[in-house]
């Protein structure tokens, strides 16, 4: 941690050595470290108050196998809280042109219409490939992969409100990303797309003229809200929404101990099974049968796998959180 | 602060040209619309002239009722939100002409008796060289927006490209006339954007054609050529209906009426059955594959009787997955 002073109210910010923009939260002036001001900083609108938020987390979870029907009446708030993360938008316009050479067939030894055998030669080939790619990049700290990868909305970004922030006691999370660094990478996945074509139709590039030109970047903070909250008392689990448009990004999902317990019973039925499967799969191999004069080694490696997959699947599926894959 | 907190009213200031109005507008629009008077222009003030409609064919109690027919379930879903949008697409009209070059591989087991008097079989390989020309006009719909805004927006944009609708010139008052609020989103393209992206559609349409024609293409050549373009707004119904406590989404498509995609309840009963289902094929995979091996053991191919376990476990792994799902979505 090191000490820096905002440009613009000389507010003092504890910032990491690896912060690449700073927000002051004295003033919401955005900065890189040697003290330069961003112009432009953008931020999606925070349309959903905290009780839309939470009201739209219990429509949500009310949907899940598991859940209490009346989960409504019986969830309470344990914390509320509100961050901005920060992401790079580009607009990469690519253009190249290309010399290179291509492999061209020819056949040999005809029989009907179809030939014995190919031969390649190669040949010149010139081409052209133009290309705009919007290009986007989670900038903060280490975060969940659903926040890495959460595909923002960047169409109804605003300036960057601080008093929006303020209002909302929002921490403001520090780009670790530097702009110069957001348009290398942005003109890099567009360049991979680029040459990915090129070398469809062409075996070697061999000369490029290119021109990468970046038509449109922001620099925008998407405001989450994260949720902690209990069902009864008890265990508390953990949701992330969207602020701006209400989206549940991830959530665990407070079953109720009944469903637990039937679907553990089911679980443990389907491992069971399993195990008689298997051992008189073993048995049969060795050659004891259980029953005489019947070979069971099939069913029972049948009975073993079935059973084995829908014990796995039952866990996972009574078991796992949501992602924003899922919540949409 | 005074760079970075711009108010909003600054970003939102801009008044329609036609009537005065203000108009919302946001960083990433391109092409605007105006919610009072239809009047459209670019975002340097350009009025765009070629801008047509598919006009809508239901209003909002048709599309309530549409939607309670469609969940179905004794009309006991009811419908809390109806939202019409007019959603831009730049319809992108070129001639392509795609030249390509390729084989296609053979491969032929021929048996024939040897020298010895033996049975043998050989492997035949053959090429047969592959070319061809498209040679058409095509008429590509690129929807205005870069990233997913809203329910169904995908379902949109391909039932778009697969249905011919009759496009009328843009007219706001016949528009209006179906619902007094309409919401025109913006376009995000501009339409030499919307070109770039149809001109590669088309290219990679192509490429893929002739790709599926052989076994491999080594040359694809692709020349396009616009002929024109013009601005299309599309209708769309966001509905919300609540079933019981929990409320669901349903998009429908203005034009044709039909449900694009919609949530439905997942019943318990719905649930059982499916759990019963997984449960009678672990059956099936355990005495099924007794018989099946029993009947196939004659021949020594009692080994093909794990087939029948494969198989009831995939059904058995899908019927599971039925059982626990959070949500189902069906289309019309």
């Amino acid at each position: 941690m090191a000490k820096k002073h905002c440009p613009n109210c000389g507010g003092a910010l504890d910032i990491h050595p690896t912060d690449a923009i700073i927000t002051c939260s004295y003033c919401g002036t955005s900065f890189t470290p040697d003290g330069t001001k961003m112009k432009e900083h953008f931020a999606l609108q925070v349309n959903y108050s905290e009780s839309d938020a939470l009201d739209t987390l219990k429509a949500y979870l009310v949907k899940v196998p598991g859940v209490a029907n009346d989960l409504a009446q019986q969830i309470s708030l344990k914390e509320i809280s509100m961050t901005y993360y920060p992401y790079w938008v580009y607009t990469v316009q690519g253009d190249v042109s290309y010399r290179g050479i291509d492999k061209k067939a020819s056949f040999r030894g005809q029989s009907g219409g179809r030939y014995s055998s190919i031969h390649w030669e190669w040949v010149a080939e010139s081409g052209h490939q133009e290309q705009t790619r919007q290009i986007r990049l989670y900038a903060g700290p280490k975060v969940r992969g659903e926040i890495v990868n959460y595909p923002i909305a960047t169409r109804s970004r605003r300036y960057f409100n601080f008093e929006e922030a303020k209002q909302h006691t929002a921490n403001v999370l520090f780009s670790k990303v530097s702009e110069e660094a957001a348009k290398q990478q942005a003109i890099g996945t567009t360049k991979n797309i680029i040459y990915s074509r090129i070398n469809r139709e062409t075996e070697r590039v061999e000369e490029a003229k290119e021109n990468f030109v970046v038509t449109d970047h922001a620099y925008i903070h998407v405001p989450i809200y994260h949720i902690q909250f209990t069902v009864g008392g008890g265990k508390t689990y953990e949701a992330a929404l969207d602020a701006s448009n209400g989206r549940v990004i991830y959530t665990e999902i407070p079953r109720t101990t009944g469903f637990k317990l039937k679907a553990l019973g089911s679980a443990a039925f389907w491992f069971i099974l399993t195990i008689i499967g298997a051992a008189v799969a073993f048995l049969s191999y060795q050659g004891i049968h259980l029953i005489s004069g019947l070979d069971l080694f099939y069913p029972a490696i049948g009975l073993t796998t079935i059973s084995g997959i829908l014990g796995i699947l039952t866990l996972y599926y009574v078991t796992r959180g949501v992602t924003a894959e899922r919540a949409r | 602060m005074e760079s970075t907190t711009k108010p909003i009213e600054t970003m939102t200031a801009l008044k329609c040209q036609s009537c005065n109005a203000p108009l919302t507008v946001s960083p990433d629009d391109v092409v605007i619309v105006c919610g009072y008077c239809g009047y459209t222009t670019t975002i340097e003030g350009d009025k765009i002239d070629n801008h047509f409609v598919l006009e809508p064919t239901v209003d909002a109690s048709d599309v309530r009722e549409k939607v309670t027919d469609w969940v179905g379930r004794g009309g006991k879903a009811q419908v809390t939100e109806a939202i019409l949008r007019f959603v831009p697409f730049w319809v992108e009209e070129m001639h392509a002409h795609s030249t390509y070059q390729g084989y296609k591989k053979h491969q032929e087991t021929e048996y024939y008796t040897d020298s010895q008097g033996k049975r043998r079989s050989r492997t035949k390989i053959e090429y047969e060289p592959i070319q061809g020309t498209f040679d058409e006009n095509r008429s590509i719909n690129v929807l205005c927006r870069r990233g997913a805004t809203f329910y169904s927006q995908g379902e949109l944009d391909k039932a778009l490209q697969v249905t011919k609708r009759e496009v009328k010139p843009f007219n706001y008052n016949s528009i209006t006339a179906a619902e007094k609020n309409p919401l025109f989103l913006n376009s995000e393209l501009t339409d030499a954007d919307a070109y770039e992206i149809a001109e590669t559609y088309v290219e990679d349409d192509h490429r893929s054609r002739a790709d599926s024609r052989a076994t491999e293409i080594w040359d694809c050549h692709t020349r396009i050529q616009k002929t024109g373009s013009y601005l299309l707004h599309v209708p769309h119904w966001l509905v919300r209906y609540r079933f019981g406590t929990e409320t669901y989404r349903v998009g429908i498509d203005g034009y044709t009426k039909k449900v694009l995609k919609g949530e439905v309840p997942v019943t318990t009963a719905f649930r059982a059955a499916m759990y019963f289902v997984s449960i009678l094929f672990l059956f099936i995979g355990t005495v099924g594959t007794y018989f099946v091996a029993e009947f196939l053991r004659p021949q020594g191919l009692e080994m093909l009787s794990f087939a029948v376990v494969i198989l009831s476990l995939i059904i058995a792994a899908f019927a599971i997955r039925q059982t626990f799902k959070i949500s189902s979505e069906k289309r019309e």
